[in-house]
């Protein structure tokens, strides 16, 4: 009896045992296997795609944003413009000749965010916008803008860029054709002038770097005539979730002689131009000095001066100390007040300095530039030295106009390496021409050329060199047109 | 997935009714069916015992070798069920006492009850602290006489034929005790006995490796275990440095002073380039959060607590620790870097006792390591830290319970720095019936840390050291009040700028129901939960030196980084111990083990207050909020079979098949295989009969084999996009690139080695030597740029470690009232990546130097080192790897008159290379060192010079502890303890020029950072206690 009690009791305890088993099994909640993925997935997008171009377009516009203020950090640090005085982004980058591709090193410049802007504007081509019964023609515009401008800064740039996965490398020349080729498209599906006009200065500003002076002068044309005048397309910067940390870098100080146009970007919100209808007057006057039109050119340079002044001033308190450079030291201490020259040789120039430190300061945020209108209308352009001289104004007209956006390298003939990170995960690429940066002989060595030294008795600051001159020197391998003089 | 939760409850349904099956057809057989198996002789008796509360007394040589048929243990009849067992040999019964039976051989005439009559009484403790020693097995050797010492250490053994024979007494963890005695009739023989903790621990039992309590002896791997005695010893508050210098082969490296940031733990090696080198922690059977890395370092510059640094110490009963391989295998994708088992405390059964420790000190900084005055006298000060607990526990033999309530508070040694901790811990053990056990224990810490900016550069220490913003700490600004003044502003700025705080709060629970329906088998149950949530808090108030904070946060911030992690656990196990033929014995288990992760991390900041006193987040003129979750589940399935042969061999093979959410969905369920043998030589018989016996006590050979994983980071797996908002619109771009075939990290063990014991156990030698394989090492592979993507997660790899470690303990004396014993652990490491799977080298941290590469070990440095000419050119070399090549820990124990304890404990490690960002920060911005880089180099072109040597001893601990026992004049006091410790006495290192610990790293790098020590990184303090701990 006891036996059969047993069995019955271990009987229904299997029983039990199954029930609830079964029970538990059949509850949905008491499932720990059922993971689910925050983030939006491509199963996600396969199921519904509706609506997300203008959300990964949005996402464009801000890849633009990094890009073009790493792009423009990196420049500028590099250049003549800035000297990185601390330790911020690599301080040993001001010695352009140092630059190389460390391994893993994402982003030589931007090179990184222009990759991101490229493939993500593919993906939205290939991808989103075939599957968004939203989607419009603008869209597809915007997309095809913002390949061909990562193509375009690529080729500006670089020695040169694959631009697919394991691709060869392809020539600053390939780079900028492919930009034209989307540059078109754009505009053949795009109905609105404004952007027309957009794509006017983009295609003139490629033309121009591939020296082709027709199509360059013509699409400058094109641009002033399609207007608006005060056209400007910038990226844009979002101080809550994105901001320009270039305004931030307080360690980078400009050379004195253009100490007047700093900071371009007083805050995190400061947008950065890309395109802006001042670049078309100095590709006209450089297309017009080719030409051999001298008097033209200095007409537009006088022009363009007259449209900078209607530019934008902003007034502040600069709270920049001005901090030494603390890792060379190779002047004086860094100047408060005073006058300038360009060169040893050069003739003090007065004004260019501002107080700061907690001074007001008003900057111009857009354009900026010590010359006037009358200065430009009295030069000469006679003798071979005006020639030179209208080149060496024009120069640093550029400069000082597209101070501080990223466009010094190339107009001083630098062409920077492709990342270490693209040398080391594409095997068609070596690290030979790719992976060297291009400086040209006449560029001054180390960081020279953000030396300069202060005499404290007059306060007079000396720059050791005039890049301008020198630029001037080397014109012929300087323009990417050709200089008749 | 749901298809292989269903196919895993089957399988252990099925399980579970094949055994209740074949136990139920046992019960059920009878006469005529005649189908009971045939057993050995002596285990048919011991069930009968049982069976039938009897004692049977018997010669072994009477019994050994014989086999006779299974009992009937239905049958209520004692004599029945013994008559049919003894049916064919030649042995009878005859009963000797009320219950008791005494087996002869047939024919042999019974002696005269009188003359049984002899008895032993005595007691058992430990020769070391003069404990007594409840359960301790006492008996006479070739008899069944014998007795367990009670809860007070007594034995008694009565009624013991007279004769001279030789008593045993066994104790696991301690060495055998034998001597002769002579038993008289009607005598009583009184007897101390002394037991000395066994150096080799063979019988000590362990449970982490194969799914059961299994002897040490018979384990084919290495589990490192650390006593209860030991743990009371050590000055340790945390896991993390309760097994610095205990465990052979496994480094701990304090991460920094800072309190709860806890050590980087690794053993045998990197496994693994892209994760963490922590092994998975089991409390009580449930996994916890082992996380040293929980990016909330938001506002310190790099520290934040670790998960290990809030499993305390105090509630720890004892550990064990395996150290990946085979003995990992059973616990699948999580194992590779090794399984670290806690097992708290449940209180001892006698009389209740309640339990008041308290102890107080100093902290005193260790400023060895900076230059200024400034940073030595006015940064850094010694805090005052106190600890008060107390504890109750008791129970009887049907259940125990302990409880145990903490409060700690340490001043710090810099401003925020201060921690205050609470915490509490419970533990029962019930036995609801002879076969039905339950356990649970429930804990909980809330601990609260001040947190200074540092180890970052651009902290205040920094500041001080190389006076980067421009204000001079140097020693001559004690000459200059102007200077003094201006750079004491400037350290009011930073302290009053810094309000950062961490606080955790930290419960997990843990219940285990064991129930064991017939002898050969048992089944055991765990779930329980670990949930920690912890929030960073930092605070900018308005009008904070911007000098110091930067634009932004001069206008007042407050940022609230939360991290709340929960880990459910659920764990079954079924073991079947019998013996199928005879001298051979088997222990099957299956199980079945799951766990499922819930990570929800959240950031929200405010910027702009305006006024001055607020606080709160929602007051800011800009607020901001970040979320990331993640969520991961692990489970899998278990097999694991440990044969006997004659106990001297044991085989063991095991399999588990896993299955992990993380996983690309073309991965499967993976499959772990193990094996493993072990010889016990001074078993056999020629061992025991050579005179090599006398003083060679115990060998064992030892070689296993298996494989453990690793999984991947939760949903990489997947491809996904960001959406966030920008410039007031949602804004989408690519996140991870996703990687359909992710899957686990495959390390493949093998090990050899011996265990050895000498002279009387005094001296133990544990060697192995192993090799640890990883294929398919997940690489964070840098993508082609042009594909917009970074990084992602890709097996490609493959990582070789290989090494020895040994492990030397032995008593140098061992006099009644003296006790020395010294011992040391001693590891080598030979680290290599073998394969990047065709990846060019890349790096990997923070630091960018630390780099992947082939023919290298993990995170080898790329420097850059001047050319012999000094002409300006540079070689890129990697020849400096973070990782140390030997380690080890010496130990000295000292017992006198079994109350006074000293000890000190010391580790080391060498072979290793640091990055010292010290040397930058001070090269850079201290103007320091300026003959260190040649002229013509920069330190671009000449990093290799900011390198050094990460060699150090650490005298680690020195603890003096004093059990003054019970005092007569208060008999209500149970016992006294007083003790004083010294935790991080000093530091031999090699640093040239003396300005980093080499063991504190920058601990905003990331996960896989070895060697790269954070600037000023704040040393371990010197810690001074005294405490006392009263038992009523």
């Amino acid at each position: 009896m006891k036996i059969y009690n047993k069995l019955l009791c271990q009987r229904t305890s299997v029983v039990l045992l199954i029930i609830l088993l079964m029970a538990f099994l059949a509850c949905e909640h008491l499932n720990p296997t059922k993971v689910t993925n925050p983030l939006t997935t491509d199963e996600d997008l396969k199921n519904n795609s509706d609506g997300s171009t203008v959300v990964f377009l949005n996402g464009l516009v801000e890849i633009c944003s990094n890009a073009i203020e790493n792009c423009a950090s990196f420049n500028e640090s590099v250049s003549d413009n800035y000297d990185n005085t601390g330790g911020e982004r690599r301080p040993h980058w001001d010695s352009p000749r140092e630059i190389s591709p460390a391994p893993n090193l994402v982003d030589v410049g931007g090179y990184h965010e222009l990759h991101q802007l490229r493939s993500q504007a593919i993906f939205i081509l290939e991808t989103v916008i075939p599957n968004d019964k939203n989607a419009t023609s603008e869209h597809k515009a915007e997309a095809l803008f913002y390949r061909g401008l990562a193509g375009m800064l690529l080729g500006e740039w670089y020695v040169g860029s694959s631009i697919e996965e394991n691709g060869s490398a392809l020539t600053p020349e390939e780079l900028l054709n492919l930009a034209l080729a989307d540059f078109d498209a754009a505009l053949e599906v795009s109905g609105q002038s404004e952007f027309a006009t957009r794509i006017y200065l983009a295609k003139a500003r490629t033309y121009r770097m591939l020296g082709d002076v027709t199509n360059a002068l013509a699409n400058a044309d094109l641009a002033l005539n399609a207007g608006p005048a005060d056209f400007i397309f910038t990226s844009v910067f979002d101080m809550l979730n994105n901001g320009n940390f270039f305004a931030y870098l307080d360690s980078w100080q400009p050379n004195p002689r253009l100490d007047f146009l700093d900071p371009k970007f007083p805050d995190l919100n400061s947008e950065i131009p890309i395109l802006k209808m001042e670049e078309a007057y100095l590709i006209k006057a450089e297309g017009q000095l080719s030409n051999a039109d001298f008097g033209g050119a200095r007409q537009t340079m006088a022009d363009l001066i007259a449209f900078v002044e209607t530019r934008p001033v902003q007034t502040f308190t600069d709270p920049d100390p001005r901090p030494d450079d603390i890792q060379r030291n190779f002047g004086g201490s860094r100047p408060q007040i005073g006058k300038v020259k360009f060169d040893a040789d050069s003739p003090e120039i007065d004004g260019l300095i501002l107080p700061r430190n907690g001074a007001t300061v008003s900057i111009p945020v857009v354009s900026g530039t010590h010359f006037s209108v009358s200065d430009i209308n009295s030069l000469e352009i006679t003798t071979q030295q005006d020639l030179e001289n209208l080149f060496y104004t024009l120069y640093l007209l550029r400069q000082e106009i597209l101070f501080a956006e990223g466009r010094r390298l190339c107009d001083l003939g630098i062409r920077i390496p492709v990342s270490g990170r693209q040398l080391e995960t594409n095997s068609n690429l070596n690290s030979g021409a790719i992976g060297t940066v291009l400086v040209p002989q006449y560029i001054p060595l180390n960081d020279e050329m953000d030396w300069f030294s202060v005499n404290s008795a007059d306060s007079v600051v000396t720059i050791q060199w005039d890049v301008n001159k020198i630029l001037t020197e080397n014109r012929l391998e300087v323009s990417p047109f050709s200089m008749p003089f | 997935m749901r298809r292989f939760l269903l196919f895993l409850s089957l399988i252990i349904f099925l399980a579970v009714q094949v055994i209740t099956g074949q136990a139920k057809y046992t019960d059920a057989s009878n006469k005529s069916f005649n189908l009971r198996q045939l057993v050995m002789l002596s285990s048919a008796l011991t069930t009968i015992e049982e069976t039938h509360d009897v004692n049977i007394l018997y010669k072994d040589a009477l019994v050994e070798g014989k086999q006779v048929v299974s009992p009937d243990v239905t049958n209520e009849n004692l004599y029945e069920v013994l008559g049919e067992v003894l049916a064919d040999t030649q042995i009878w019964f005859v009963k000797t006492g009320a219950r008791t039976l005494t087996l002869r051989p047939k024919g042999e005439p019974v002696a005269p009850a009188q003359a049984v009559a002899g008895a032993i009484h005595g007691t058992v403790s430990d020769a070391k602290t003069g404990d007594k020693l409840p359960g301790a097995n006492v008996f006479i050797d070739g008899t069944k006489f014998g007795a367990s010492s009670d809860l007070d250490g007594n034995f008694r053994i009565e009624k013991i034929p007279p004769g001279r024979y030789k008593l045993v007494c066994k104790f696991m963890g301690y060495g055998d005790f034998e001597a002769d005695v002579n038993i008289r009739a009607n005598d009583k023989h009184e007897l101390e006995i002394l037991l000395y903790e066994s150096a080799l621990a063979m019988d000590e039992i362990v449970v982490t490796g194969t799914g059961f309590e299994i002897r040490k002896e018979e384990l084919s791997t290495p589990v490192a275990t650390i006593s209860t005695s030991e743990i009371e010893l050590a000055p340790a508050t945390s896991i993390d440095g309760l097994i610095q210098g205990r465990v052979a082969g496994a480094r701990i490296n304090s991460r920094s002073g800072s309190p709860g940031t806890g050590s980087r733990m690794m053993s045998r090696g990197m496994v693994s380039t892209s994760g963490a080198t922590d092994p998975v922690i089991y409390v009580d059977g449930v996994r916890v959060d082992n996380s040293t890395h929980t990016d909330l370092a938001l506002f310190t510059g790099g520290d934040y607590s670790s998960a290990i640094s809030d499993i305390l110490v105090e509630d720890i009963d004892r550990v064990e620790v395996t150290k990946s391989g085979a003995a990992s295998t059973l616990y699948g994708s999580e194992a590779a870097n090794g399984v670290i088992q806690i097992f708290t405390k449940r209180g001892v059964a006698g009389k209740t006792k309640i339990t008041f420790r308290s102890d107080f000190g100093v902290d005193v900084p260790t400023t060895q390591f900076y230059k200024t005055r400034f940073a030595k006298e006015e940064v850094m000060s010694s805090g005052l830290a106190q600890k008060n607990s107390i504890g109750i526990q008791g129970g009887n033999e049907r259940g125990t319970y302990y409880l145990n309530m903490n409060v700690k508070h340490a001043d710090g040694i810099m401003y925020n720095t201060e921690q205050t901790l609470y915490s509490g811990q419970a533990g029962i053990r019930a036995l609801f019936t002879d076969k039905v056990t339950f356990d649970a224990s429930f804990g909980f810490v809330r601990d609260r840390y001040g947190r200074a900016y540092s180890a970052f550069g651009g902290d205040i220490l920094t500041s001080v050291e190389t006076g980067w913003l421009g204000v001079s700490f140097k020693d001559d600004i004690y000459d200059d009040p102007t200077a003094l003044s201006a750079a004491r502003n400037l350290y009011e700025d930073y302290k009053a700028g810094e309000n950062n705080e961490e606080t955790v709060n930290r419960t997990t629970a843990s219940m285990t129901l064991r129930y064991d329906p017939f002898e050969i088998l048992s089944n055991r149950i765990t779930v329980g939960f670990d949930n920690r949530a912890s929030e960073m808090r930092g605070f900018v108030p308005v009008g904070a030196n911007p000098l110091v904070y930067g634009l932004q946060k001069s206008t007042g911030y407050a940022g609230s980084a939360n991290r709340d992690k929960m880990i459910l656990t659920l764990d079954y196990a079924s073991t079947i111990k019998w013996s199928p033929f005879s001298k051979i014995t088997s222990a099957f288990t299956f199980g079945a083990q799951g766990f499922r992760e819930d990570i929800n991390n959240s950031l929200m900041t405010g910027t702009g207050f305006g006024i001055s006193g607020t606080e709160d987040i929602d007051n800011a003129a800009i607020v901001t909020a970040n979320e990331s979750r993640v969520e991961l589940f692990n489970g899998g399935f278990y097999l694991n079979e440990q044969l006997g042969l004659l106990n001297k061999v044991f085989v063991n093979l095991g399999v588990r098949f896993d299955y992990n959410t993380a996983f690309g969905e073309d991965i499967g369920v993976q499959t772990y295989p193990k094996a493993g043998l072990a010889y016990s030589l001074s078993n056999e018989k020629f061992w025991k009969n050579s005179p090599l016996s006398s003083f060679w006590n115990d060998l064992k050979l030892r070689a296993s084999w298996g494989k453990t994983g690793k999984f991947p980071s939760p949903f990489q797996r997947d491809k996904t996009f960001n959406v966030h908002s920008f410039m007031g619109q949602p804004a989408a771009s690519f996140a991870t690139a996703g990687n359909a075939n992710l899957g686990p990290e495959i390390t493949e063990s093998l090990d050899f080695g011996f265990d050895t014991s000498l002279l009387n156990n005094r001296i133990s030698l544990e060697f192995s030597y192993y090799t640890e394989n990883t294929t398919d090492a997940i690489m964070i592979a840098p993508l082609d740029p042009t594909t917009g993507y970074n990084f992602h997660e890709v097996n490609l790899g493959r990582i070789e470690n290989k090494g020895i470690e040994l492990s030397i303990n032995g008593s140098i004396l061992r006099k009644t009232n003296v006790l020395w014993d010294v011992g040391m652990n001693f590891a080598t490491l030979d680290n290599k990546v073998v394969d990047t799977g065709g990846l060019d080298p890349f790096s990997i941290g923070n630091f960018g130097s630390s780099m992947v590469m082939e023919g290298k070990p993990v995170g080898i440095f790329q420097t850059n080192k001047p050319t012999a000419a000094l002409d300006g050119t540079f070689d890129t070399i990697h020849e400096r790897s973070p990782l140390p090549d030997k380690y080890g820990s010496v130990y000295t124990n000292l017992t006198l008159w079994r109350k006074l304890t000293l000890s000190a404990r010391g580790d080391w490690q060498t072979g290793g290379w640091l990055a010292n960002t010290s040397t930058t920060w001070q090269y850079f911005f201290g103007g320091m060192f300026p003959d260190l880089v040649p002229a013509g180099y920069s330190w671009f072109t000449a990093t290799d010079l900011f390198y050094d040597r990460s060699d150090y001893f650490k005298l680690r601990e020195i603890v003096v502890r004093y059990n003054v026992g019970k005092l007569k004049k208060f008999p209500l006091l149970e016992n006294i303890v007083l003790y004083a410790s010294l935790r991080n006495v000093y530091t031999w290192h090699r640093v040239e020029f003396d300005n980093l610990d080499p063991e504190t790293l920058q601990s905003f790098v990331d996960k896989t950072n070895m060697g790269t020590g954070g600037a000023f990184a704040i040393s371990p303090p010197r810690s001074y206690r005294l405490g006392f701990e009263i038992t009523l």
